[in-house]
């Protein structure tokens, strides 16, 4: 991986240590500053842009950058080797033209940031089987789902259910992940792996429930009106008593 | 129904500062004005939760330049109220037609409903100028309308393959500019969002469709409202785990409330309703 700049802190102008909300506003006043359509006449400030959204993308998914060659990082130069195998992951600003990711053409692709836990053959697995999980360790998850929807109801096992929960979560699809890997419990609620994986599904929600203070369970508002569409002159949501 | 707009994100207006209240409302009503300036009364008719969030979360990602006028309109003729406009708001009404249109030709084909064709007459032309200045988000919600459609009619489908079509949906409509940094990022947001409505809509239907035999995916699941917590926590946790990562200063604490609480209003109500015990 080669990225565009050295130092993302001195990129936008802040010391090391800040913290999130001070890297986004500092994001934020270096957008203001460097966008191409407040420069329309300096040929670089596309670049400017592109290093300023390289530069808060290193911070705020260091994940990504590991292995990489990245002085800033620990004072060293990466050296594990790239596990993006030399491609650039980043989606920069340009000034014509679409490029990289096309939405539905990624769909069950994905994400080369986001790799599920290995997976191996297992002894008694079907040859439709072991070629999922080939295709899950090469992390082809259109071609696991494929081989997996195709095969008979009769021979959708707690194992099928399994790795179908692997590929929803390579597939960025988490609800439905949950919803099979419970069923490969219900048929199998002895294996241990299975309740791991659900046991690593639910901790991963746990910010989410700590960001709300659990307050989303209890939520109601029945002052907002639920409903199809309606024609506003008749029936705007805010009600007709706040006229 | 396979187009994802029913009206789920929105705020949570209690826990909402008062300030916070009339700033979301003039999103809101900035909305309905660009859809009147933008497409005329057939536009306002459209206008609903679910895109108001779409204007204000790009707002807030990219901040475009926004005008703040004050009015009143044909609802409220007396008391004059806030209307904040800008760009995210112009493609957020553009994009509510794109739904709209796409809903209506779903209920022509599929329910065979009279709202269906005359709502496709009416938008018909703001449809084809909308589409024609946003062919990938056009293209991609036809695609996807049309897996939906042929996997609801496979004798085998699963209810996952669906949800995640349906996801496909939003992830179409939330990048502003596809060739922008941000792109990946809004799509697959708008990929765990539909998701999230998606698996919503089937919990808020349950009973109807169990009374009047229609397909609900929780049916096929064998699973009721209760049980889908995990499965919308696990969409919903997600999402929020991206949007954390995005620069967002302005109006951030109404998109929290939103994402974090008032998406839930609707399943939370199923609950009351069933008489299901809530966790604290």
């Amino acid at each position: 991986m080669f990225p565009l700049i050295r130092d993302p802190y001195q990129v936008l102008g802040i010391q090391r240590g800040a913290t999130e909300d001070e890297i986004k506003k500092a994001y934020r006043k270096k957008a203001k500053e460097c966008h191409p359509d407040m420069h329309p006449d300096d040929p670089d400030a596309t670049q400017k842009m592109n290093e300023v959204n390289e530069a808060y993308d290193m911070l705020m998914h260091p994940e990504k950058y590991r292995g990489s060659q990245i002085p800033w990082q620990n004072g060293q130069s990466g050296t594990q080797g790239d596990p993006f195998q030399g491609t650039n992951p980043f989606y920069t600003y340009t000034t014509s033209g679409a490029q990289g990711w096309n939405p539905f053409g990624d769909f069950f692709g994905g994400s080369p940031f986001y790799t599920t836990p290995p997976v191996q053959d297992e002894p008694g697995d079907s040859p439709q089987l072991q070629a999922v999980v080939t295709a899950l360790q090469r992390r082809d998850y259109r071609l696991a789902m494929q081989i997996l929807t195709g095969m008979p109801q009769e021979q959708r096992t707690a194992r099928w259910h399994y790795l179908m929960a692997l590929v929803h979560e390579g597939s960025r699809n988490p609800g439905s992940a949950q919803i099979e890997i419970r069923r490969a419990i219900e048929l199998d609620p002895n294996n241990l792996v299975y309740r791991q994986v659900l046991e690593r599904y639910t901790h991963a929600a746990e910010p989410y429930a700590q960001r709300s203070h659990g307050s989303y369970r209890q939520v109601i508002d029945p002052r907002m009106l639920i409903g199809t569409f309606c024609l506003p002159m008749l029936f705007c949501r805010f009600g007709f008593c706040c006229c | 129904m396979v187009i994802s707009v029913f009206g789920y994100i929105r705020p949570y207006m209690p826990a909402l500062s008062e300030a916070d209240q009339k700033r979301y409302r003039a999103h809101y009503c900035g909305l309905c004005r660009t859809l009147y300036t933008r497409f005329g009364l057939k536009g306002q008719a459209f206008l609903n939760y679910d895109m108001t969030f779409l204007s204000m979360l790009l707002a807030s990602l990219y901040e475009p330049a926004e005008t703040l006028r004050t009015a009143s309109c044909v609802p409220h003729p007396v008391r004059r109220h806030e209307e904040v406009i800008s760009p995210a708001s112009d493609y957020a009404a553009d994009m509510t037609i794109l739904l709209a249109y796409f809903k209506a030709c779903d209920d022509r084909q599929d329910e065979k409903k009279a709202s269906g064709w005359a709502t496709t007459r009416l938008l018909g032309e703001a449809f084809r100028n909308v589409s024609a200045q946003y062919p990938n988000q056009t293209v991609h919600i036809s695609e996807c309308m049309q897996q939906i459609r042929k996997a609801e009619t496979a004798t085998d489908t699963q209810p996952e393959a669906i949800a995640a079509f349906s996801g496909e949906i939003l992830a179409a409509i939330f990048p502003w500019k596809p060739d922008d940094f941000w792109a990946r990022d809004l799509a697959r947001f708008g990929s765990l969002l539909g998701q999230y409505v998606y698996w919503l809509d089937a919990v808020v239907d349950d009973r109807h469709d169990l009374k009047h035999h229609c397909y609900n995916p929780l049916h096929v699941l064998g699973v009721h409202a209760q049980d889908m917590h995990p499965v919308l926590l696990q969409n919903i946790s997600q999402a929020a785990e991206l949007f954390e990562t995005w620069p967002l200063v302005q109006d951030l604490d109404i998109l929290r409330n939103i994402v974090y609480q008032g998406v839930w209003q609707a399943y939370n109500q199923v609950l009351r309703k069933e008489g299901v015990p809530v966790d604290p």
